[in-house]
């Protein structure tokens, strides 16, 4: 018991190889270097799973097979058929959040997804991605997006204003979604192991019954919020390919 | 280290997989192998499908090249049967038209037979007068008479 741990101490960002373009920090981080490796995983698993291109996959193959049809479907029940030529870019979000998310439940690892900034990032690229395709499709007509039909003329700048501050806050509450479940799911498991450690051999059973289950709902947690964050990145894109709530 | 909570994070992680493991690989394992049997039966069903299409399709180009062949040949007994035909009635035309001139020959030999006798008789009773004529001029009574009397009784004979 001489050193003393946080439950939050995993999540420190620690500089792996320290590097600084212009003053600016840049430096090659763990938080990086999942990121790297959840790509990495991600990329190798599908090249992996595709490379025998079997009429009749095998295991690994149907699972790459289901992971593109669920993302597919995805795409195709909340976009429609315009969603089609984005669905490379939906599908890397999807595989590289869970891929983090999964990595970031190995014990001693990293979660990027945890950090604000990683998945502020994110959800900043498809709040960028979303309003210029909504440019790109409608041009000016994509401000109608703010004005509700069939309300009365009075209350109409009111809610234009709500509009707008609602449209502005998606990529807060898309990021915040994310890294809090990720955040909190990984503190709550750290908090419950010292538990385990400050009960002892005798009554340090329970919370490490209750950690293992909890590893679970994590598990669980992982692929849901990778899910919630690709739904709701499809959503946003249906808004700015049709133009309706 | 196990003073680390990280430590037993991963020892609920160990513990975890080793419950779960087993029965969610089995049941994953067992889905794949179905979702790769399902698309297997698709595929052959579909081979299958492609394959009765197939048959299907030559049968109906054979039907369609019989229907071809027996209209041909429906019309080629058609047109001999109306080669026949002609043929039968262009012969029938031509007896009807031999009994015909035979006829109208036979009706011509007639009215000459006719007319040859209608010109003797009207030559004789001609030549009756004729010679009555002369003998009531020429002539006395009596001798006359006698005359008149053997020629008249011989005419027929003379005539016939």
């Amino acid at each position: 018991m001489a050193e003393q741990h946080s439950p939050l101490e995993q999540f420190e960002i620690k500089r792996l190889i320290p590097v600084e373009i212009g003053g600016i920090d840049a430096s090659f981080t763990n938080s990086a270097l999942w990121m790297v490796l959840a790509l990495l995983v991600v990329s190798l698993l599908m090249m992996a799973a595709m490379r025998q291109r079997a009429l009749v996959p095998g295991r690994l193959q149907s699972m790459a097979e289901m992971s593109y049809e669920f993302v597919a479907g995805m795409i195709r029940e909340n976009v429609g058929d315009e969603g089609k030529k984005y669905f490379p870019f939906i599908f890397t979000l999807f595989m590289f959040i869970l891929g983090a998310n999964l990595l970031g439940m190995i014990p001693y690892s990293f979660t990027p997804t945890s950090h604000i900034i990683v998945t502020f990032a994110l959800a900043f690229v498809v709040f960028i991605g979303v309003t210029a395709i909504g440019f790109a499709r409608h041009g000016l007509h994509f401000f109608g997006f703010f004005v509700p039909a069939g309300v009365p003329k009075a209350l109409l700048p009111l809610l234009v204003v709500i509009e707008v501050i609602s449209y502005l806050i998606r990529p807060v509450s898309l990021s915040v979604r994310l890294f809090a479940n990720m955040l909190a799911g990984h503190t709550m498991l750290k908090v419950f192991a010292g538990f385990v450690i400050a009960l002892g051999v005798l009554g340090g059973w329970a919370p490490l019954a209750f950690v293992v289950a909890l590893t679970g709902l994590e598990i669980l947690i992982a692929f849901l919020q990778a899910y919630v964050f690709t739904i709701l990145t499809c959503l946003y894109l249906n808004d700015a390919v049709h133009l309706h709530h | 280290m196990l003073s680390d909570p990280t430590f037993w994070v991963l020892v609920a992680f160990v513990i975890f997989v080793a419950l779960v493991w087993k029965p969610a690989g089995r049941m994953i394992a067992q889905m794949l192998d179905e979702r790769a049997e399902k698309i297997r039966s698709d595929l052959d069903k579909a081979a299958k499908l492609r394959e009765e299409a197939q048959a299907l399709l030559a049968e109906y180009q054979k039907k369609q090249r019989d229907a071809l062949k027996d209209a041909e040949a429906i019309i080629a007994a058609a047109r001999a049967e109306a080669e026949a035909l002609s043929k039968q009635a262009a012969a029938d035309l031509e007896t009807s038209l031999k009994r015909r001139e035979q006829l109208a020959l036979q009706r011509i030999a007639q009215a000459e037979a006719q007319a040859l006798t209608d010109v003797r008789a009207a030559a004789v009773d001609l030549a009756m007068q004729a010679t009555r004529k002369i003998l009531t001029e020429n002539l006395d009574a009596g001798r006359q008479d006698a005359l008149i009397d053997s020629a008249i009784k011989e005419l027929p004979a003379k005539l016939n």
